[in-house]
């Protein structure tokens, strides 16, 4: 699916074409995970000029389309935030296997991805700790995968569960620690 | 943990989280109660606070950080974004132009958003974006300007290049093997020209290449990944190895070794052979790890069998590629570095061999070869099929090996001398007390040299670069006879040996212009070092030779920037003997001459900061030869200029601590200039100027010795307008201030005799003060004796200073009678004072 296409479905949620948005989501996630795959397969497009990194337009064409309403956009940033969480999940993967083959110091991986570079933190680590979290707190998962994975502003994670600013932020701010605890290993639970 | 209890926790911990840090205990006590284990498990994870706001910042997230880049920014810098054209591994590029209406050219803007850049990172930075900035070629697109950006993060002004991409415009047009050899070598002699220059490209391949309606081909972000490479010791922040385009790197840089010249050699092979074939050597897989292995274990394919069996002319083609152009192209790919062309012109010059039909230097890898790399590879695994092979081979099996063994030490030295004179170099220099190791280093490279330059033989670019070794010694020596004294024969000498080797190299390629330029600038070398031995007529002679031969390779009229520069700097090193011999008249007429010069060269290369700078420095050189010949207002003119200049280039990059040095000099000798005129107050104001500016620059970095010379100076020039204003007690305010700085500067390992001379000075200085005060009306003659004593003390203080210097061998014979001086007027305040 090109770019155009995506665009086309948007402008069509943006109508307010509640199956446009049922119909997008697997195309969009498909999407990004076939990119991801070809970035990560060298095929990346060797013109400096030309947007190289595809999953970001597409995510980004989801996440800053102004033109989705209200409600939709809500719905919409969530999902985002969940294909992104697995686009960088399936990516980090890749990585440690590319580590594993002794690969280590060969190639920035990283780059192909552009955003990805200086993992300051280990993702799969986080990843996991999350999902000791989300069974712990339901919501507060939720908002840690919106802020983080998501990369969405306290006001869009609050427009999207429906919670206040406030409630964002104390989630935001005791999830951090909990989970720097939880991987740092030394869990409460 | 139960989801019932950490709610219980989680709350506690946001209400702590919004409470005072101070008050956080008594809070803690009041929610916690006498539940210990809820106390412990709050406190556990309140103690990581600090961690996660740092690790787990939801702004620095991949995510956020992406969105913020994909918002367009207005400006960057002075620039003005009009919209974004790519997006790459290191940040966003955009098309721009200048947003102060100066005139409107277009640029392309590189935003670099994957590394934020730390201090020292900047001035790196800096320094490599000079040099960069230096690369002038019609086949590379120029670096205009670089900076920091509101947001932090580093970008380049880059000329703007129309134009498609190397392989869209060959299928385009569909070119021939004759015009895509023809676009390669416009690439390769870009590169050529910039290895020359020491710098690599690191990232070669077909989309970093445009080629414009006029049939250029013009080379993108060159030298970007080497200044963008990681600092030493901050492996740990910033992202592993340099960005790489897998399918052009070579194996070495697969496996991560050190980035040669022979890896831009290898990714040149590649866009060679995809250009021809239409196809890259290695299949595009599916996976980064097939790829890697493919580059660093197999066989590179015959160019001929690469190429699509389905495309028109298929076997035409075919025919066309076999023989020397395969070989050519296999040479270049070769697994082994040491086996490639050593450099891209001797690349390129085969490929010209084979154009002109004549024979080519590659060879086609014999039997023997292969099989020596297969033991090669597997070096542990077969000693015996080594030890087979090498009794089959016999006699001619040895000799293959010992030649072998002379390339790889020949190449060896190569590398280690080029490591030793730039790199160690570079590394030592800001390393306080290291004269000494510099020398040494200079020494060994000198040796490595001499062996270079005997084995060199025909090999036209190693001369060259044996050339430019020696002028790099030489400069090396100039340097450190600023702070040891005693090396500047040896200078001279090693300059004069670069100068006659490219002296020779030209003779025989006199169209040759990067040859040419770096024999005017060796020509000039050895001018200026003539200057430094005292023997001005040989150096006067040598410099008119470089201003004839720089004129004439200009030619009249001439619209090289490069060219006029050179002229530019000949003639300023033959005004500068002329000033060393006080021969004013003859220097200024020169230096009306540069002005002017750098004017013309500014024009030509409008968005060249450095070419701003040339005018400025030109207009202050000038303007300070009419101040010693009492032209003051002609002087004033220049510095205006100078100051305008300066002033601009401060305010178009904040951070440019070279530009508020230079400024800081324009103040200062405004301020000397007001002072001689009699204007005090307008002095002041000059000298306070450069005096803050200085502080700034020595601010930013406390280890830079000439700010904390400058900020000194500076002082001690306010104290000494005091003094002539009369105001005596302000007057040595400033100077133990400037005394107490030079006396600090003395103590540092960077120290050299003339910071002990100058703080002698100052020390006389305050003497003379002192002495004034003494002298004025109205103190009690208690007071007078006292004030005199302090004079003496003062005095005493810089005989001192300047006996020691004298002990020490370091003191100019003719500062000798100063200490004299100084003891004489030391007695007469100790007899006035009693």
């Amino acid at each position: 699916m090109a770019p155009q296409d995506i665009a086309q479905l948007l402008v069509r949620v943006g109508a307010g074409d509640k199956a446009a948005l049922d119909e997008m989501t697997p195309l969009v996630y498909e999407e990004l995970r076939r990119l991801a795959q070809r970035l990560l397969a060298v095929e990346r497009p060797d013109h400096t000029l030309q947007p190289t990194a595809l999953v970001h337009e597409a995510y980004l064409r989801l996440v800053d389309q102004r033109s989705v309403d209200w409600r939709n956009r809500a719905h919409f940033l969530g999902v985002a935030a969940t294909m992104m969480r697995r686009v960088l999940i399936n990516h980090a993967k890749a990585r440690n296997a590319a580590k594993r083959e002794g690969f280590a110091n060969a190639v920035t991986l990283d780059d192909a991805f552009g955003i990805f570079s200086t993992p300051a933190i280990d993702v799969l680590a986080l990843n996991h700790s999350l999902e000791e979290l989300s069974k712990l707190d339901p919501q507060q998962g939720k908002v840690v995968e919106l802020r983080y994975f998501g990369g969405l502003s306290i006001e869009e994670t609050a427009e999207c569960l429906g919670i206040s600013p406030a409630t964002v932020k104390r989630e935001w701010g005791t999830a951090r620690l909990w989970l720097l605890e939880h991987m740092e290993g030394n869990p409460q639970s | 943990m139960t989801a019932a209890r950490w709610g219980e926790v989680k709350a506690i911990l946001a209400s702590l989280l919004e409470t005072d840090p101070g008050q956080r205990a008594n809070e803690m006590e009041r929610l916690c109660g006498s539940d210990s284990e809820l106390r412990a498990s709050v406190e556990s994870l309140l103690a990581r606070e600090q961690k996660a706001g740092a690790l787990l910042d939801s702004v620095a997230g991949p995510v956020a950080q992406m969105r913020a880049e994909a918002a367009v920014p207005e400006s960057i810098g002075p620039y003005k974004v009009v919209r974004q054209i790519g997006r790459g591994g290191m940040g966003v590029v955009y098309l721009g132009e200048r947003a102060d209406g100066q005139y409107r050219k277009q640029v392309a803007i590189k935003l670099i958003t994957a590394a934020h850049p730390d201090k020292q990172t900047s001035r790196r930075f800096e320094r490599e974006r000079q040099i960069l900035a230096q690369l002038e070629h019609p086949g590379i697109a120029r670096l205009l300007d670089g900076g920091e950006a509101a947001g932090g993060q580093l970008y380049f002004i880059m000329e703007y290049v129309e134009g498609l991409p190397l392989l869209e415009y060959c299928s385009r047009d569909q070119l021939g093997v004759k015009g895509r050899l023809a676009l390669f070598l416009q690439i390769a002699d870009a590169v050529a020209y910039a290895h020359r220059r020491l710098i690599v490209h690191r990232d070669l391949k077909p989309g970093n290449v445009l080629v414009t309606a006029e049939g250029q081909a013009k080379l993108l972000d060159f030298g970007l990944g080497q200044m963008l490479d990681a600092q030493p010791g901050d492996e740990i922040t910033q992202a592993g190895p340099a960005p790489l385009t897998p399918a052009y790197a070579s194996p070495e840089q697969i496996r991560g070794e050190p980035y040669t010249v022979s890896g831009d050699v290898y990714s040149l092979g590649v866009i060679l052979f995809e250009l021809l074939a239409g196809r890259r050597p290695y299949p595009a897989t599916t996976s980064y790890l097939d790829l890697a292995r493919a580059i660093c274990d197999r066989e590179v394919p015959p160019l001929a069998s690469a190429i699509d069996a389905t495309i028109p002319n298929a076997a035409l083609l075919r025919r066309e590629l076999r023989g020397d152009l395969e070989t050519i192209v296999a040479k270049a790919l070769d697994k082994d570095p040491r086996r490639r062309y050593v450099t891209v012109d001797e690349f390129a010059a085969d490929l010209r061999r084979y154009e002109e039909g004549r024979p080519v230097v590659a060879r086609k890898p014999t039997v023997r070869y292969r099989a020596a790399r297969l033991v090669a590879r597997h070096r542990i695994a077969a000693p015996a099929s080594a030890l087979a092979l090498l009794l089959i081979l016999g006699f001619a099996g040895f000799g293959w090996w010992e030649a072998r063994r002379a390339e790889r030490r020949f190449n060896q030295v190569r590398g280690l001398a080029h490591s030793v004179m730039f790199d160690l170099y570079d590394a030592i220099v800001p390393l306080p007390g290291s004269t000494a190791a510099r020398a040494l280093l200079a020494r060994r490279a000198i040796d490595y040299l001499e062996n270079l330059s005997q084995e060199a033989g025909g090999n036209r670019s190693l001369q060259h670069e044996v050339a430019l070794g020696y002028r790099r010694i030489g400069e090396v020596e100039g340097d450190l006879a600023e702070s040891s004294l005693g090396k500047v024969p040896a200078a001279l000498e090693n300059l004069r040996k670069s100068a006659a080797i490219l002296e020779r190299l030209a003779a025989s390629a006199p169209d040759d212009k990067d040859l040419g330029h770096d024999l005017v600038r060796a020509e000039v070398d050895v001018a200026r070092a003539y200057g430094e031995a005292g023997q001005f007529d040989a150096g006067i002679a040598q410099a008119k030779r470089a201003v004839a031969m720089a004129a004439s390779a200009a030619g009249p009229q001439s619209k090289d920037a490069v060219a006029l520069s050179d002229v530019e700097s000949a003639l300023s090193a033959q005004a500068d003997l002329f000033s060393g011999q006080k021969r004013y008249s003859e220097a200024v007429a020169l230096r009306e001459r540069v002005r002017e010069l750098a004017v013309r060269v500014a024009s030509l290369r409008q968005a060249n900061p450095e070419a701003k700078r040339s005018v400025a420095v030109a207009a202050k050189r000038l303007g300070a030869l009419y101040g010693v010949m009492g032209r003051t207002d002609d002087a004033l003119r220049e510095y205006g200029t100078a100051r305008l200049i300066d002033e601009e280039r401060c305010a178009r990059n904040p951070r440019d601590m070279r530009a508020k040095i230079d400024l800081s000099f324009d103040y200062s000798d405004l301020g000397w200039f007001a002072g001689v005129r009699n204007r005090p107050e307008e002095a002041l104001g000059f000298h306070r100027k450069a005096l803050e500016l200085r502080l700034q620059a020595s601010q930013a970095d406390p280890q830079d010795f000439r700010a904390a010379g400058g900020v000194a100076a500076s002082m001690r020039r306010i104290g000494l307008v005091y003094r002539a204003m009369g105001k005596l007690r302000e007057a040595l305010d400033e100077l133990e201030q400037a005394a107490a700085r030079y006396s600090d500067m003395t103590h540092r390992p960077a120290a050299d005799w003339e910071t002990v001379e100058k703080l002698a000075q100052t020390e006389d200085d305050i003497g003379n003060t002192w002495s004034d005060l003494a002298k004025a009306a109205g103190a009690s003659a208690a007071q007078r004796r006292k004030t005199y004593l302090a004079a003496a003390g003062a005095y005493e203080q810089a005989r001192g200073l300047m006996a020691s210097l004298r002990e020490q061998g370091k003191l100019p014979k003719s500062d000798w009678p100063e200490i004299d001086g100084l003891a004489e007027k030391a007695e007469k305040a100790r007899r006035a004072g009693q």
